[in-house]
């Protein structure tokens, strides 16, 4: 069973010979920091030059030969820049939606200021005047076909391709977080208009890069965080008649287009909004953040574990940087029976790794998985 | 004349308009602004709180309560000022040095600020130096550190060694939060208090300062 097999049956609710492996095909939020990947390639004894495939997460494209390593069965085919090109600067804007991102001291990035947060009380004006990106503006599909084409005959691996990030995450870099959520309620016109100009854009994007991807994918990804650590961010019901519709769109859109699967990430506790998940047509769900409320494996196993594939779980908030390496093994030792049961199950970290994790503890997940992954 | 109900209901619902106006017609047909303040401002952020506690509301609602709750404040603060009438206490909160996060620590300040304290937000990425200086200028009762990250976490070791140092420790209490962070974390950096979630820090800070 090769690895695209491998992973194709466990999203298809089968047991393959063992749970697959992901590191690093979705560059959201299953890879490893840029700095972090020059301190794991240091341990590792390798020298090169990293290159950054994910500039708003600074993530790394994880090279072939450390996926081969970590018998890695997944492998993105977002296009990637050298570090040079980027060189990690103190702040830059994500220029296509005009917003403004800082660096913290551990050189991850987040969003400060985008364009609509310093207006108190936005209008269907303010929206019009804004100067939306095009779709090739967002994705040259061009790359995405070299790319795509040139890796499925590079590997046998299930080929991810991580679209542009959804409705909400925009919506919330573009207002603020505080912006996003109180227009909910006090400025229901322009956040209704905000989200469905932007499940628009969304799906003009991935219309011009599925004819170039072709056969070449596997599994369509894309990431809208919905989830605090304790709840959703925002009322199940309130997901359900205002966020789910718009999504079920963007959905629909891509399975009349391909045979590959979608998959959701989505961050934190996300329990109460599975029903929906399932009924807008999320094939994989992702991270099953470990420390979050309600994510534990077995209730995620038996809440969604018939209707989706999981992905992720393994703790990046206390097991893998301050655990030992027994720890981790541990971790993985148990979670995986409960979350590959049936198949339906790819095990990754629950989010990219940090400069805080040993890359001793890293290999000691990926040898556990290996070795406890056999059905 | 306006029933404090009213007012409630206002904020619970979200409407910083009504919240408004009522409150300043409350204040016309002659009721007093700390009747307003701890009769109704502090009790309903509290139940607001709770039921956040308790996924009755997420955080939308709790956003746009606060919100209502601040401008009825705002009504009330220049008569309890000229009055005299000291708030619960004073809190410095910020996030610490090399962490850009602040939806959690946003939140814990505008419920310490519906639970009657006066809050001094240093905002993100704050320098120990920083919060050296404010709390000794400001001589705040309370001190509340957030971190998002894994990585920054240790910084709030660092924050409370450097009050040590400068003999300020003791004159402030310490509350610490952020997904990361445990009641485990906070015995082991010395810290006062531990909130997993907004209310919970601003029911903490009642505790710690003593007004229940």
């Amino acid at each position: 069973m090769d690895s695209r097999e491998r992973v194709l049956s466990a999203l298809n609710h089968m047991e393959p010979d063992r749970v697959p492996i992901d590191f690093g095909s979705f560059s959201g939020a299953t890879s490893m920091n840029v700095s972090a990947y020059k301190n794991l390639l240091t341990h590792l004894g390798m020298e090169r030059e990293a290159r950054v495939e994910n500039l708003l997460m600074f993530t790394a494209e994880i090279d072939n030969d450390i996926l081969d390593m970590f018998h890695v069965d997944t492998k993105s085919i977002k296009p990637s820049i050298p570090l040079a090109e980027f060189n990690a600067p103190e702040e830059f804007m994500y220029e296509q939606f005009q917003v403004k991102w800082l660096r913290s001291t551990d050189f991850t990035y987040a969003p400060v200021e985008g364009p609509f947060q310093k207006i108190a009380n936005p209008t269907l004006e303010d929206l019009k005047k804004f100067r939306w990106p095009t779709p090739t503006e967002l994705e040259d599909p061009e790359k995405w076909r070299e790319k795509a084409q040139r890796i499925r005959q590079e590997t046998d691996r299930a080929l991810v391709a991580r679209m542009l990030p959804g409705i909400v995450t925009h919506a919330q870099f573009m207002r603020g977080f505080q912006g996003w959520a109180a227009d909910l309620y006090l400025n229901r016109k322009f956040s209704d208009a905000l989200h469905e100009k932007l499940a628009e854009l969304w799906i003009e994007t991935v219309n011009t890069l599925l004819p170039a991807l072709g056969e070449n994918v596997d599994i369509i990804m894309f990431g809208d965080d919905f989830g605090l650590q304790d709840q959703p961010m925002l009322s199940p019901r309130m997901f359900h008649d205002r966020i789910a519709p718009l999504m079920k769109q963007m959905i629909g859109g891509i399975k009349a287009k391909t045979k590959a699967k979608v998959a959701l990430h989505t961050c934190g506790s996300v329990y109460d909004l599975i029903d929906d998940f399932i009924e807008i047509g999320i094939d994989v769900l992702n991270p099953l953040q470990a420390t979050a409320k309600n994510m534990g494996p077995e209730k995620i196993k038996e809440k969604a574990g018939k209707a989706l594939a999981l992905w992720g779980g393994i703790d990046t908030h206390v097991v893998l940087p301050k655990g030992t390496q027994q720890d981790v093994r541990e971790e993985v030792k148990r979670k995986i029976p409960i979350l590959g049961e049936g198949g339906g199950y790819i095990l990754s970290a629950d989010h990219n790794i940090l400069v805080d994790v040993p890359p001793e503890n890293l290999i000691a997940m990926f040898e556990a998985a290996v070795e406890y992954g056999r059905y | 004349m306006v029933n404090l109900s009213e007012i409630k209901e206002a904020i619970t619902q979200g409407k910083p308009d009504d919240a408004k106006d009522l409150t300043q017609r409350a204040l016309r047909g002659g009721r007093e602004a700390d009747q307003v303040l701890n009769e109704a401002l502090i009790p309903v952020m509290n139940e607001v709180g709770e039921k956040f506690g308790r996924n009755e509301i997420f955080f939308p609602e709790m956003l746009v309560a606060a919100m209502a709750m601040k401008d009825a404040l705002a009504v009330l603060k220049p008569i309890l000022v000229s009055k005299g009438i000291k708030g619960t206490g004073k809190a410095v909160l910020g996030t610490v040095q090399g962490d850009l996060h602040d939806i959690g620590k946003n939140l814990v300040g505008m419920l310490f600020e519906g639970a009657g304290l006066e809050v001094i937000d240093l905002g993100i990425d704050t320098p120990k130096e920083e919060f050296v200086k404010v709390i000794r200028e400001n001589g705040p009762q309370l001190l509340g550190l957030s971190a998002l990250l894994t990585t920054t976490m240790p910084r709030m070791r660092e924050v409370i060694s450097a009050l040590e140092q400068e003999g300020l420790r003791e004159q402030v209490k310490v509350i610490i939060g952020g997904a990361p962070v445990t009641q485990e974390y906070a015995d082991e950096i010395g810290a006062d208090g531990y909130a997993p979630d907004a209310p919970s820090a601003a029911k903490k800070a009642r505790d710690l300062l003593g007004v229940g």
